[in-house]
């Protein structure tokens, strides 16, 4: 079967995917459901390709007929890349520092950054599990708080998150991070010393500040996490 | 009646302008930054006092770790911590790193395509390919360096107030040193290229008068003595009695005066004043009198500070100890000043701390301090290439000035650190 893949031309046998030609080809598409032959539910969608007229199909299952053409990398499949990480990420739990994925293996996180989705916290890619991790030892680091993606050289040197690349704005995260801090003995007062260094001066700082405090209190009250 | 006006110097760091005017017979230099303010000292008035370290080496991107330094060291001295001989030790190293790599981007990159007569780095490349080659390699591996030891390359992140935030390990120590060994003879290779390069122009300086800081060990390394050519030596706590601040009107910076003169410090500072300190730098014969020699000190520090950085790490990875600390969160009551001779000189950290927070900061530079001296050269220079009123050669005169200003190293985002809003002082 003759597949063209953004214009190169690749064979592979019939009855083999998109995601086979694409391979062939040497184009990457990031895959998160896709597990080989053991397991194809085309449910995530991050693979998703554009046919020659328009259409957008998961490469993972479409099967490739002779002549057809995709396209790996248009605006329509960024956007619509960016609309399911955006989709996966509303429903999943984010618990980043108790997460066995943290420190470098997270998909999601690679994904977000790829596509400029912001939402996760930096804990996910913090290096510092268990008794090291700084809210743990009681310090009002930000990280369960601050969008994630710089890489975390400052937890990862040992000094505190100080919030540079500035607030997750989801309430979850930051009902979840309350309990997290609350549950380590840092009160509202630390994190928001620290965060008004570089966060006072946002405009959304007085929401913020309003959001974090409700967390806080809703923690103190015994929430459930 | 204005002689010349040296506008928008280019290859050093930040915007000045230089003017020399002629009126009764007298020739006045005034060396204006137009950078505009940065509110530092204003910025960590209200912070608690071991984050004031982290906004503080923010003032300088170049030279970072000596802020960051500084800013410690005064914190700690407020709060009557002591950090320890191997924490004192690692900063030392990082920092002589720091004043290597600071030396080795003025000298190859800014000061040298004035002497072999070229416009700028592009055009050195054509005449002195080597040398401007081994200068990016070297700078490379002393930044690569820092990295390693001190978490990032500017505004490091596994030091902190009262130790160290991340336990040292002995691999990386031993590795930096490993890459320091390696660029040793790189470095006396691009230094003697380069002090071949350098044929200084003749000039007295009109106030030799230096101030540089008494070391505690080897040349470079803190110390809590202040040495001046007058024969003053005084404790860093006591500064104030000494030297003397004044706004002024041309000027986005403020001035600093040593009882009334103008003052240099630097690396010709330095070496002037701490000769029993600075045998090993192996300088080669120079008129130290001449503000231009800066920058022949500049160069033979390159290959001094590589190799005492090394001889410390070599040390450090011997002796690695559990340093870490947890930072200290009580506060307490105090006034702290914290001194450091930073690449371009003397650098003093002044704050005062109540509770938790710093109430009140002081940040003098090297450059705040140099600009009278700056101004003064400038005068002695204009003076010898203008008769009767009117410059032998405009254009010399011109080239000439802006050699000078560089021969400094002037920083001006560092000098810009406190807010001048009408006429008042807010910082």
């Amino acid at each position: 079967m003759r597949v063209i893949v953004n214009g190169k031309e690749v064979h592979v046998p019939e009855g083999e995917t998109v995601l086979a030609a694409l391979k062939k080809a040497g184009d990457a598409v990031p895959t998160l459901c896709f597990f080989g032959h053991m397991y194809r539910e085309a449910s995530c969608r991050m693979c998703l390709v554009e046919l020659r007229n328009g259409k957008l199909v998961p490469a993972c299952a479409y099967p490739v007929s002779d002549g057809l053409e995709v396209r790996t990398d248009t605006p329509r499949v960024r956007e619509a890349r960016r609309t399911v990480v955006e989709f996966i990420l509303s429903i999943h739990r984010v618990r980043c520092w108790s997460c066995p994925r943290k420190g470098g293996s997270c998909e999601l996180l690679k994904l977000a950054t790829a596509y400029w989705v912001e939402g996760i916290p930096v804990c996910s890619s913090c290096p510092l599990y268990g008794e090291d991790c700084l809210v743990i030892k009681g310090e009002p680091c930000l990280g369960p708080i601050t969008i994630a993606g710089c890489g975390d050289p400052c937890p990862g040197n040992g000094s505190p998150c100080i919030g540079c690349r500035g607030p997750v704005t989801r309430r979850d995260v930051l009902e979840a991070a309350a309990q997290f801090y609350v549950s380590n003995g840092v009160g509202l007062e630390d994190v928001l010393e620290v965060a008004s260094m570089f966060w006072e001066g946002l405009p959304s700082y007085g929401v913020l500040k309003a959001s974090l405090g409700r967390a806080f209190k809703k923690a103190l009250g015994g929430g459930v996490d | 009646m204005r002689l010349t006006r040296v506008e928008g110097v280019d290859r050093v760091f930040g915007h000045l302008e230089l003017e020399v005017l002629e009126g009764d017979g007298e020739i006045k230099a005034f060396f204006r930054v137009t950078h505009g303010a940065r509110f530092i000292e204003l910025t960590v008035k209200g912070r608690p006092c071991w984050e004031v370290p982290y906004i503080a080496s923010r003032i300088c991107g170049a030279c970072s770790i000596a802020h960051y330094v500084a800013s410690m060291r005064a914190v700690e001295h407020a709060l009557g911590l002591d950090a320890g001989e191997w924490v004192g030790d690692f900063r030392d190293a990082v920092n002589m790193i720091q004043v290597a790599q600071n030396h080795l981007v003025h000298l190859a990159f800014l000061a040298l395509p004035d002497y072999v007569g070229v416009q700028g780095l592009s055009d050195l490349k054509s005449r002195a390919g080597r040398l401007v080659i081994n200068s990016m390699k070297l700078n490379t591996t002393c930044l690569k360096v820092i990295k390693l030891i001190a978490g990032r390359i500017v505004n490091p992140n596994t030091l902190g107030v009262g130790g160290l935030l991340k336990r040292p390990f002995k691999g990386p120590l031993l590795k930096a040193t490993d890459y320091l060994r390696e660029c040793e003879a790189l470095a006396k290779e691009v230094v003697d290229e380069a002090l071949a390069l350098l044929k200084i122009p003749e000039l007295r300086d009109p106030a030799n008068n230096c101030m540089a800081l008494k070391p505690r060990r080897a040349y470079l390394t803190t110390g809590d003595e202040i040495l001046t050519s007058t024969g003053l030596s005084f404790k860093p706590s006591n500064y104030e009695e000494y030297l003397e601040e004044a706004r002024l009107e041309y000027s986005n910076s403020k001035a600093v005066v040593l009882s009334g003169a103008p003052v240099h410090v630097g690396a010709r500072a330095r070496y002037e004043l701490l000769k029993d300190y600075s045998r090993d730098l192996n300088a080669p014969k120079a008129d130290l009198s001449n503000p231009f020699s800066n920058l022949i000190i500049k160069a033979v520090e390159i290959p001094y500070c590589i190799t005492a950085a090394r001889e410390i790490l070599e040390d450090l990875a011997r002796r690695t100890t559990d340093t870490v600390v947890d930072p200290p969160r009580d506060g307490g009551d105090g006034e702290g000043v914290g001194v450091v001779e930073a690449p371009r000189g003397l650098l003093i950290h002044h704050y005062v701390v109540s509770g938790k927070r710093v109430v009140n900061a002081n940040i003098i530079t090297p450059t705040e301090i140099n600009a009278k001296h700056i101004e003064a050269s400038a005068k002695a220079l204009a003076e010898s290439l203008v008769s009767d009123g009117r410059p032998l050669n405009a254009g010399e005169l011109q080239r000439k000035l802006t050699m000078l200003v560089r021969a400094y190293d002037p920083c001006l985002p560092c000098v810009v650190h406190v807010s001048v809003v009408r006429g008042r002082k807010h910082a």
